[in-house]
This record gives C-alpha cells, sequence and structure tokens, in this order.
C-alpha cells in the first residue's frame, strides 16, 4: 500500500476535520493521530460529536471540510477495506430475522472470505451455538460480540469501535479488555470511543476527549492521570510542606487543608513528619480523580443542555494547569 | 462485484420474506386463476349470444390462454408482491440500520446498488417461475376438466407469454426497489407503491378514459404489463374499434421497453441520491 508521506499504515489521521448540519456544527476543526499498536480512547459526552466523527472517517458520512484517512487514504479509496478496517458502530445494526452466522457470511462474501472464517470468529468471541438463531433475540452482550466478531472478519490491521463496551456485564467487559489487549499486542490500531472515562480508562494507551465537537485533550493516559503523590493531613501543613522540601520532596496545599506531596513514598513522608514532630492524621496514595478531571474537562460545555450549562464550575489549581495544556495541543 | 452480487443475493434468501411474501402470492395467483378459468365460455361471458359482444372468455382462444394464465398480473393484484419485496429489501436495510454494514463492506455505493439490482431482478425471476406454476395449476385443471376446452399449453405463444412474466417480475420488483431507495421510511414507502399501483393507476385510467385519451393509455404501467403478456387479442377481431386499439402498442417488446426503461430509470434517480446520502 503506498501511504502519503508522514503516514504509516494503519496510522488514523484526521485533519481539519469539520461536519455541519443546516445551522449546527457537529464536528469543528478536529485534527488528531491514532498510532498502530496502542488502544486510543475516543471520549466525549453524548452528542460532543464522536460517532459523526467516526461515521466520517468510515466514508458514511461526508465531511463539510477536512479529512480523515486510514494509512494515508480515504476509507473509500481502500481496495480491501475489510481487510484494512474493522469497524462495530453499532450494538443494534442485524436484522432480527437473519441469523448472526449469516450476517457474517453476508459480509464475508463480498471479501471471499471462506466460511471457516466466519466460525473461527464466532468460536474466538464465544457464541458459536447461538450464532445460528435470529438475531431478532439476541442480548445486548451478545450482540456486542457478533459485532466485534464482525469487525475482525478481515483480520484488519485497524479497528474502530463505537461504546463496545455498551450493554456488557462486569464478566463482558474484563473479557473485552483482553481481548483489545491482545490485539493491540499484534501491533494493530485501536481506536474505541466511550462516553465514560472510567470505563476505558484501564484499558486505553492514549486518550483523545472532544466536546462539542472541539478537540479538547490528546495525548498519553499516562499524561492524563499526571504524576501520582501522596496525600498527608497532619495540624500544621505548612511546617510539613517545609519539612518535605528539605528532603527534596515539592508539595502543594490544598483548599481543605491536606498536603499533596509529588513522591509515591508514603514512607518517606511519614518518617518527615515524625522527624519534624507533626501528628499525622491521615496518609494516602493519591492518583487524579479521572471522574472528576473528565467532568472538568468536558463539563460546562454540552451544548445539548442549552446555555444555563456553559457557565463553567470554579476551576480548580489543577484543571488550570490542565487547561493550558490542552490548548498547547490544539 | 461478484461477491457484492453473491452477498445480496445471501441477503434475500436468509430472512423469511421471500418465501413468506412468495407463497402469499402463489396461493393468489391460483385463486385469482381458477376464477378467470371459471369464467371461460359461461353465460356471464356470452358464450350464449355466439360470442357477438366480443368478450375475451366467450370461448378459449390463444389471447384468453394468456389471460387467464396471467390472470393476477393482468389485474394488478399479484405484482405487489414483487412490487413490496422490492421495496421491503431495500428499506429493511435502513430500518435495521445494516446498510451502515453493507457500505463498510462495499464502500462504493454504485457497486452495492447494481449488485442489489442484480439480486433484486434474481428474485423476481424466481417469482415469475413460482406465479406460471400456480397459476397453471390453478386454471388448467378446471379449463380442461370442468370446461372440456383447449388449454392451448400447445401454443408457443402461450410460452412466450409466460416467459415475459418474468420480464414483468423484474420490473416490478425493481419498481418497489427504486420507491425504496426513494424514500427510505418502509412503511411509507411500502404505502405510496401498493397507493400508486392500485388507486393512481386506476384513476389515470378512468380519466384517460372519460376524456377519450386512448393513447395515452398504453404509457400507464399496469396497461403496458397487459400489453407485454398478452400479445394475441382474445377476442379474435372482433372487437375492431380503433379509437380503443389505439392503446396497446402494437409489439410486445414495445411495451417491455418502456416498462423497462421506467424501471431502469426510478431506480437510477434513486440510486443517484442514496449515492449521495449521508448514513446516520
Amino acid at each position: 500500500m503506498t501511504a502519503t508521506t508522514g503516514t504509516r499504515d494503519g496510522q488514523i489521521r484526521i485533519q481539519g476535520l469539520t461536519k455541519r448540519f443546516g445551522d449546527f456544527t457537529a464536528v469543528d476543526d478536529l485534527s488528531f493521530d491514532v498510532e498502530p499498536g496502542r488502544i486510543t480512547g475516543f471520549l466525549g459526552p453524548n452528542g460532543a460529536g464522536k460517532t459523526t466523527t467516526l461515521r466520517m472517517l468510515l466514508g458514511l458520512v461526508r465531511p463539510t471540510s477536512g479529512t480523515a484517512t486510514i494509512g494515508g487514504r480515504d476509507y473509500a479509496q481502500l481496495p480491501h477495506p475489510l481487510g484494512t478496517v474493522g469497524a462495530a458502530l453499532e450494538a443494534t445494526n442485524f436484522h432480527p430475522g437473519r441469523s448472526g452466522r449469516d450476517h457474517l457470511l453476508v459480509l464475508a462474501d463480498t471479501a471471499s472470505i471462506p466460511a471457516a472464517r466466519v466460525d473461527e470468529l464466532l468460536e474466538l468471541t464465544g457464541i458459536p451455538a447461538a450464532a445460528r438463531k435470529r438475531a431478532g433475540g439476541y442480548s445486548m452482550g451478545m450482540r456486542q460480540r457478533l459485532g466485534l466478531a464482525a469487525a475482525l472478519l478481515g483480520d484488519p490491521e485497524v479497528l474502530v469501535l463505537d461504546e463496545p463496551a455498551n450493554g456488557l456485564d462486569p464478566e463482558g467487559i474484563r473479557w473485552l479488555r483482553g481481548f483489545l489487549k491482545h490485539l493491540a499486542s499484534q501491533g494493530k490500531t485501536i481506536l474505541v470511543s466511550s462516553h465514560l472515562l472510567q470505563e476505558v480508562a484501564q484499558t486505553v494507551d492514549d486518550v483523545v476527549i472532544i466536546a462539542n465537537g472541539r478537540l479538547v485533550r490528546a495525548g498519553t493516559m499516562a499524561d492524563l492521570e499526571g504524576t501520582p503523590g501522596a496525600l498527608v493531613r497532619t495540624s500544621d501543613p505548612e511546617a510539613l510542606a517545609g519539612a518535605l522540601r528539605v528532603a527534596d520532596v515539592t508539595s502543594t496545599l490544598q483548599d481543605d487543608g491536606a498536603l499533596v506531596a509529588d513522591t509515591t513514598d508514603l514512607r518517606l513522608v511519614g518518617d518527615v513528619a515524625l522527624r519534624a514532630g507533626l501528628p499525622v492524621y491521615g496518609l494516602q496514595p493519591q492518583r487524579a480523580d479521572l471522574e472528576q478531571l473528565y467532568f472538568s474537562l468536558t463539563e460546562g460545555t454540552n451544548r445539548n443542555l442549552g446555555d444555563a450549562a456553559v457557565a463553567v464550575g470554579a476551576p480548580t489549581e489543577r484543571d488550570a494547569v490542565i487547561g493550558e495544556e490542552g490548548a498547547d495541543e490544539r | 462485484m461478484i461477491g457484492a452480487i453473491r452477498s445480496e443475493v445471501r441477503k434475500v434468501f436468509t430472512t423469511r420474506l421471500w418465501w413468506g411474501l412468495g407463497l402469499g402470492m402463489a396461493l393468489l395467483a391460483a385463486l385469482v386463476a381458477m376464477g378467470f378459468a371459471a369464467l371461460v365460455g359461461s353465460d356471464a361471458a356470452g358464450a350464449g349470444d355466439q360470442g357477438g359482444q366480443g368478450n375475451p372468455f366467450a370461448r378459449m382462444s390463444i389471447g384468453t390462454a394468456q389471460i387467464v394464465y396471467n390472470a393476477g398480473i393482468v389485474q394488478q393484484m399479484t405484482l405487489l408482491f414483487p412490487l413490496a419485496l422490492g421495496v421491503i429489501l431495500i428499506t429493511s436495510e435502513y430500518r435495521h440500520k445494516t446498510i451502515t454494514a453493507t457500505f463498510l463492506s462495499t464502500p462504493n455505493r454504485w457497486v452495492v446498488l447494481v449488485s442489489k439490482t442484480v439480486a433484486v431482478a434474481a428474485v423476481g425471476v424466481v417469482y415469475a417461475v413460482l406465479h406460471a406454476a400456480a397459476s397453471l395449476a390453478g386454471a388448467v385443471p378446471i379449463i380442461s376438466l370442468v370446461k372440456g376446452q383447449d388449454t392451448f399449453l400447445g401454443e408457443p405463444q402461450v410460452w412466450q407469454s409466460l416467459g415475459t412474466g418474468v420480464i414483468a417480475f423484474a420490473v416490478w420488483t425493481l419498481f418497489g426497489f427504486g420507491v425504496g431507495m426513494l424514500i427510505h421510511n418502509q412503511i411509507a414507502a411500502t404505502l405510496i407503491a401498493v397507493g400508486a399501483t392500485l388507486v393512481v393507476q386506476i384513476a389515470l385510467n378512468i380519466v384517460f378514459t372519460i376524456k377519450e385519451w386512448y393513447a395515452a393509455l398504453k404509457w400507464i404501467p399496469g396497461n403496458l404489463t397487459t400489453n407485454m403478456l398478452v400479445t394475441s387479442d382474445p377476442t379474435q377481431g372482433q372487437n375492431v374499434d380503433p379509437a380503443t386499439a389505439a392503446q396497446y402498442f402494437d409489439h410486445w417488446w414495445q411495451a417491455a421497453l418502456v416498462l423497462v426503461a421506467y424501471s431502469v430509470g426510478l431506480a437510477v434517480v434513486g440510486a443517484f441520491l442514496t449515492t449521495r446520502q449521508d448514513v446516520a
């Protein structure tokens, strides 16, 4: 496959992508890349423009302007679409009167994929027996598995999955996580959309967050989570901050009087406090509150809720920092 | 292209729709053919007064056989089944959103729609064979055993008429397909296609007849279909009013060409719009 300069096989590149429906701008000048061999979470509240973006990437919706390419090509230009990109867009896209296996055979026909491959995938996704019944009676979990089987038919290098965890039970979500990690380890490009950060936090390597059709943040999950710290409560936080500085540990005082030390070494913090003669009321590892963080990135901007929601909640110091970083990447 | 066609054909035959509609159509075709066969040579058909009324059912002729063995089509009743099938084959893709998977596996939408047209026409052929078999099964025993008349099954023109039925079914399935591409809502598309066939065609027939625009009558799809199937005058030249003779083309293939042009034209317009639309 001849790829455009600067784009590798299996790399998804979105550049200046815009979609307007009349006066409504669903996706607004969106740009980001998705790298092979990594799982990228594509996040945003409901109505943020995720599905429209994915549909433009897959040639189902015409962009108003901008491009979305896979390995440097438009989806419609791919010589072997099923062998290049596997997509599972909605878990309800089956004819209720057709069996799951027949659904896969219909798709397999278009790329001359043998029936044996269909059965192999039904085994892999754990629904070989059920797939012979009509799809109308399938549970949500079975639909998701069937959708995933359809996406994998042509053994594609790129996977685009829209809300694949929706409707899965905890066991199913665990299975999905392991499955995606396994696929990423084979060097596949995986783009997974979700409206919940916590849902994908343990699975994804990179995140792309959008709100109102605009990019809010793109980067690695580790960057988003920030450096983990130690939260300590004491009688005189100022004095403890000074003592920690002597031990080469920076710290930040929170509004509620707790101190966040930039270290994961809880023993060190405890020892410093003891030496400084300060009582320790509480000491625990501090991780970024993903839910809070995600809200602060996307909250107050949900256009579907009307103007009342536009006023942004009081930003904390941490939010301000993230806001700047987000702005840099735009 | 071959793969896309195979996929579309498999789509048709992996749900119960095709045989459900086919069974209903076959039953209706047999019933209507039985009814028409029962008319042959009856007093109601003017058999008593030497056939002076020019009634096509006065006695069996090649033309009468063509009408009786295609009775469901001539009455425009059984054509509603291929019409509905064509509508449902495309609108169910939108209703169940399988159109997304279809366009993902074959991003070139023209390839998809041409493949679908081939598959749709193929089902039309299956329906035509089913229809001919059911009509013969309904009519032949009555004509030969009850009426004691010649079945005219030895006549090539009768078999040609049954063969032309294949074109009729392919065209009417394609009509439904075209309407379905223009109107993606399944219920709306079905009602409009069936309504246009029944109400609008009958209204046009009445208006054109009252206005004595006999030449315009021959352009109505239902009349074209009859024109194509009934190639021999069943009244054996007794109905010689030149005005009413203008309502048919001279040759069956002229009618066939016009019908095919209609259906392909409708399908191309529908396909053009479908290739440009966003799939939400």
